[in-house]
């Protein structure tokens, strides 16, 4: 259903398994079809094979190089095209007086992607690549265009260099440049430890935005930037640059602010003997901010953060602070402004069976009190965990109560403290598992408004897997029950919410799989003049791998969604149909 | 008993954590970090490239991860006082083990050729020279070669959270989380709670624009449509926007690692969730919830928060926002949230009638209200920072109005509300509103 769109992704520059990699692993036995995972006999543990000690581990195991999205394989084909066609063909009916609130698109239509990777060796050092995605469809839903170039890249490496051109991943580090851009990205190993990136281009989403203006894209905004890694023994340390900057006289540009800054950050990592991790980034940036009408402001803000976890005997603890000042913009990388954090959590195995652990979170904005008000955030925690009591190896047990405070400052004070209390309990009895769960969240605020109001929220879940008819077939159901209880704040009123889904999956010996789900959400409102409504929907899918398809696949989904409201005029129907295909073309030595 | 119940929860997180500090061995020294001093430690553990030194359960591995069809696991045991004498590996769980060479400084390395599909039950571990040995459970886990490459992976932890999200399966969601998430985890765990509390019926359809990696790294762009009910009201909103979220691969497969705005999971706070603004998306309606639970949409701006932090005067800012949908002659007060009948609410009111209703232009009305006024030049209501103080009586005849007016309103109790009129020409007949309810005429 809608995950299978998912399918529709483009192409990334991982390779994926060639023809023949793919009929190497189908050759699965009736014991893997049936769901129980093979496991190897004990003597296969013969397998290891010592090897001597290595003098390093920062250099790669084998002679495989690694560069960002890319992975310089020696063995790999030397000349190869594949093409994968995805295609889906959808239809969508929609009936009932308030059919305009459904969010389906009326109507039949298709997307198709049209994927292609081809590689060539040049000379006798260097590989090249060359990945595209080119899309066409007739839903809007899907794509703004009708035709459109979704991925578009060529790569030339050899073991020193990487060079891309078109769509790169650009990750320098957190605070600094973390984003897709559109233009070059060179990376260059200066020894076994250390390389040198550059990048420069543009954060354009769409090709199509980099030729001709569109009325809805956003403004043309521009980077370039520098990072030298280097890795040691117990340690990593990065060095970025960062330059980006908007394009002021951007014809699409109305009443936004444009950004012109420069943005260096340092990131690193250590590793002590005893196994723990600390990491932090430091970044600093300065930016200047044009508004509309000509005006520029200077801006300067810094963030940072550390970062440990490590274990003490059987206490594993894992923390983390932060600091954002409100002025930290950043174009490549991302963040929240105006922050101070800190966090830690413990979790202490009291034996092998019992656990507890305790996490405490508190952060705050108003940093540099420009604001007349202050919000702090508090969030203590404490749990208890049990695994295998009463003998019981699969059941586990879980508790933990959790406290959210939220005290605004300023003229008219407000806090707002809700404190839940979870608990759920799981085990399995043979091929069927089990799962209760109960939450609570009691809320109260006091202030301006004061109120009070107590949420509950039940679920069971049953999941299980069966081996029918001599092992031919494995089926997998899945239910699930859920009742939720909400109090209105304002009004006090109860809003009672009781769902029910049951998911079942028919795997067959063959590449052949059919699904059935059904959910039935039945809620009464008790707010005065509030609908109550009822949702009911039901789908069924077929999966198929046929051999005609050399490694394709194929997808049929039907679907059925009724809304029904206590105001009738207000019901809808929906109907749909999917039909989905993967077909791969390969060419090559 | 809140203020008795917070302090002694405090109390008891410092006396849990000191009890975990004071447990430890005497011979423990707190100014060195780490365990047992006696106790050897495996301080790297590497398949091939990829750490697994913190998987808990399965490590999975695509073909692009082999070489040759080798695994190759090199790592580091080490030990603070004495020295390690043996490092032993299995693939049967522990049921037969074999010696691995290592070096002076604890550095050892072996291989293997995993069968795709088959599951190995992995466990390591080191003995000093004292006869000490590592704790063989902090490193035991499944490994798999499984048929998918990365991108499939990546592709598949993406569905199965939108999956958890769909079911409204904290717990589940949240154990897709990283541990390095970028923004706050503790906030979207709270978002995750009101999420499902504030609306269900979630669905979402994405529809990718692009993948790319690197290194373990995966950043999905994509366009989606969405559909959630409001659970306060019933209503049905929808929005449709550009958004990213980027995976890492993390112990047993790849978890969420970062979120940008417009958001599709923890929409209760965006500002503490999200890290970053997809640029395509600024400007348009997305989904928003305030912590009454009114589920509306708003434009997103530059910024990740859902109102913007700037310069902040006046009382704060208390504004509910919803939809309403009316059938003719019927009415809604603002004020106490209720649809009334037959037309006027009690007080006066304020008639909307519709074009081309002619001689009975009264259709719907809002009552308890005491002034009223056309706005003119703006597109949404969010792009109404405030209204004018002194408002005209409202016409008792009736405003002849258009899908897409806006109107500014004074109530019964003093404080200002701008409603919208979102669609009509035949019942039922919806208006959009924001209620600011500190009794300024600012809707900042």
């Amino acid at each position: 259903m809608t995950p299978n769109l998912l399918r529709l992704g483009v192409f990334s520059a991982t390779i994926s398994w060639t023809l023949a990699g793919v009929a190497q692993v189908s050759d699965t036995s009736a014991t893997e079809l049936a769901g129980e995972e093979p496991t190897v006999a004990p003597t296969r543990s013969s397998l290891i094979v010592p090897l001597a000690p290595p003098d390093t581990l920062t250099a790669p195991a084998t002679g495989e190089m690694v560069f960002g999205d890319f992975r310089f394989e020696e063995d790999r084909a030397a000349r190869s095209l594949d093409v994968m066609l995805r295609s889906m063909f959808e239809s969508h009916r929609v009936s009932g007086p308030g059919r305009a609130a459904s969010f389906l698109e009326p109507g039949n239509h298709w997307l198709t992607d049209v994927e292609v990777n081809a590689r060539s060796p040049v000379g006798e050092h260097w590989n090249t690549e060359f990945n595209a995605v080119v899309r066409y469809t007739d839903s809007r839903r899907h794509d703004p265009a009708t035709t459109s170039v979704q991925y578009l890249q060529f790569i030339a490496q050899d073991e020193q260099n990487h060079l891309t051109l078109g769509d790169y991943y650009a990750t320098f580090s957190q605070y600094s440049l973390n984003r897709g851009i559109k233009g070059v990205g060179y990376q260059r190993v200066l020894d076994a430890s250390s390389h040198v990136q550059v990048v420069a281009g543009a954060f354009d989403p769409r090709w199509d935005y980099l030729f001709g203006t569109k009325a809805d894209e956003p403004i043309d905004r521009q980077v370039i930037g520098l990072r030298v890694q280097t890795v040691g023994e117990r340690y990593r340390l990065g060095l970025n640059l960062v330059n980006a900057q908007d394009d002021d006289s951007d014809p699409v540009r109305t009443t936004e602010d444009t950004y012109r800054q420069t943005l260096p950050a340092v990131d690193w990592e250590y590793r002590t003997l005893a196994g723990w991790r600390l990491g932090g980034e430091h970044a600093h940036a300065r930016t200047r901010r044009q508004a509309a009408a000509g005006s520029e402001t200077d801006l300067a803000g810094s963030a940072h953060r550390l970062n440990f976890d490590g274990g003490l005997g059987e206490l594993r603890l894992r923390g983390r602070a932060e600091r954002v000042s409100p002025d930290f913009f950043t174009m490549g990388g991302g963040a929240a402004i105006d922050r101070f954090r800190t966090y830690l959590r413990g979790d202490y195995s009291l034996t092998d069976r019992w656990g507890v652990f305790a996490a405490t979170d508190s952060y705050r904005n108003n940093l540099d009190d420009r604001l007349d008000t202050t919000t702090r955030t508090r969030i203590p925690e404490l749990g208890l965990t049990a695994r295998g009591l009463f003998d019981r190896r699969s059941l586990y047990l879980s508790a933990s109560y959790r406290q959210r405070t939220e005290e605004s400052d300023g003229p008219q004070p407000q806090q707002f403290v809700s404190d839940r209390i979870y608990a759920s309990v799981s085990d399995r009895f043979e091929q069927v598992a089990v799962r209760g769960e109960m939450e609570a969240l009691l809320n109260e605020r006091e202030g301006t408004t004061e109120n009070r109001n107590d949420d509950f929220l039940y679920r069971f879940t049953v999941d299980s897997r069966h081996s029918i008819l001599g092992g031919r077939y494995d089926l997998r159901p899945y239910l699930s029950l859920e009742r939720q209880e909400l109090e209105d704040p304002t009004t006090g009123a109860t809003v009672r919410t009781d769902g029910v889904r049951f998911d079942a999956q028919l795997l067959t010996r063959g590449d052949l799989s059919y699904g059935f789900s059904f959910e039935d959400r039945a809620t009464d409102n008790g707010n005065p003049g509030a609908d109550d409504t009822r949702l009911q929907r039901l789908a069924l899918n077929v999966d198929s791998r046929p051999a005609f398809l050399h490694g394709g696949t194929f997808r049929a989904e039907v679907g059925d969604a009724d809304y029904d409201f206590s105001d009738d005029d207000r019901d809808y129907r929906e109907r749909y149909l999917r039909l989905m295909l993967d077909f791969p073309f390969g060419f090559g030595s | 008993m809140r203020h008795i119940t917070r302090p002694l929860q405090h109390l008891s997180l410092m006396l849990f954590l000191l009890g975990c500090f004071a447990g430890q061995p005497a011979t423990a020294q707190w100014w060195q970090f780490g365990a047992d001093v006696t106790e050897p430690e495996f301080t790297d553990l590497l398949f091939n490239q990829v750490s697994a030194l913190r998987v808990e359960r399965t490590l999975q591995f695509t073909a692009d991860d082999i070489d040759n069809g080798k695994v190759i696991v090199r790592g580091r045991a080490e030990v603070r006082q004495g020295a390690i004498g043996r490092v032993e590996a299995s693939l049967d769980d522990g049921l037969t083990w074999t010696e691995v060479p290592f070096s002076d400084r604890g550095l050892f390395a072996f291989e293997f050729r995993p069968e795709p599909e088959r599951v190995y039950r992995f466990r390591i571990r080191a003995l000093s020279t004292t006869g000490q040995a590592s704790n063989e459970t902090d490193h035991a886990f499944e490994f798999k070669v499984v048929r998918q490459d990365a991108r499939a992976l990546a592709r598949a932890a993406f569905e199965e959270l939108l999956a958890r999200y769909m079911a409204r399966d904290r717990a589940g969601f949240m154990a897709l989380v990283s541990r390095d998430f970028s923004g706050n985890e503790s906030a979207l765990d709270s978002a995750l709670s009101n999420d499902f509390r504030f609306f269900d019926s979630i669905r979402i359809r994405p529809t990718i624009q692009r993948v790319a990696a690197a290194d373990d790294r995966w950043t999905i762009y994509f366009a989606f449509d969405r559909q959630v009910r409001s659970v306060r009201t019933g209503q049905l909103l929808q929005d449709r926007a550009y958004t990213t979220v980027t995976l890492i691969r993390e112990g047993e497969g790849y978890k969420l690692h970062e979120l940008a705005a417009p958001l599709i999971f923890g929409v209760s706070d965006p500002g503490d969730v999200a890290t970053f603004v997809t640029d395509e998306s600024v400007g348009t309606e997305v989904l928003t919830v305030d912590r009454d639970g009114n589920v509306s949409t708003q434009e997103q701006g530059r910024t990740t928060q859902a109102e913007v932090v700037e310069e902040d005067r006046g009382p704060p800012s208390n504004i509910s926002e919803g939809s309403v949908t009316l059938a003719n002659n019927q009415g809604y007060s603002l004020i106490t949230r209720t649809k009334v009948a037959p037309i006027n609410a009690p007080g006066p009111s304020f008639t909307f009638g519709a074009e081309g209703y002619g001689a009975t232009p009264m259709v719907f009305s809002v009552g308890d209200v005491i002034g009223a006024q056309k706005l003119t030049g703006f597109a949404s209501l969010t792009a109404v920072t405030s209204v004018p103080e002194v408002l005209a009586e409202p016409s008792l005849s009736g405003d002849v109005w258009s899908v897409g007016d806006i109107y500014a309103l004074q109530l019964l109790d003093g404080t200002y509300a701008i409603v919208r009129l979102a669609s009509g020409g035949g019942s039922p007949w919806s208006f959009q509103y924001r209620h600011q309810r500190n009794g300024t005429a600012s809707f900042r």
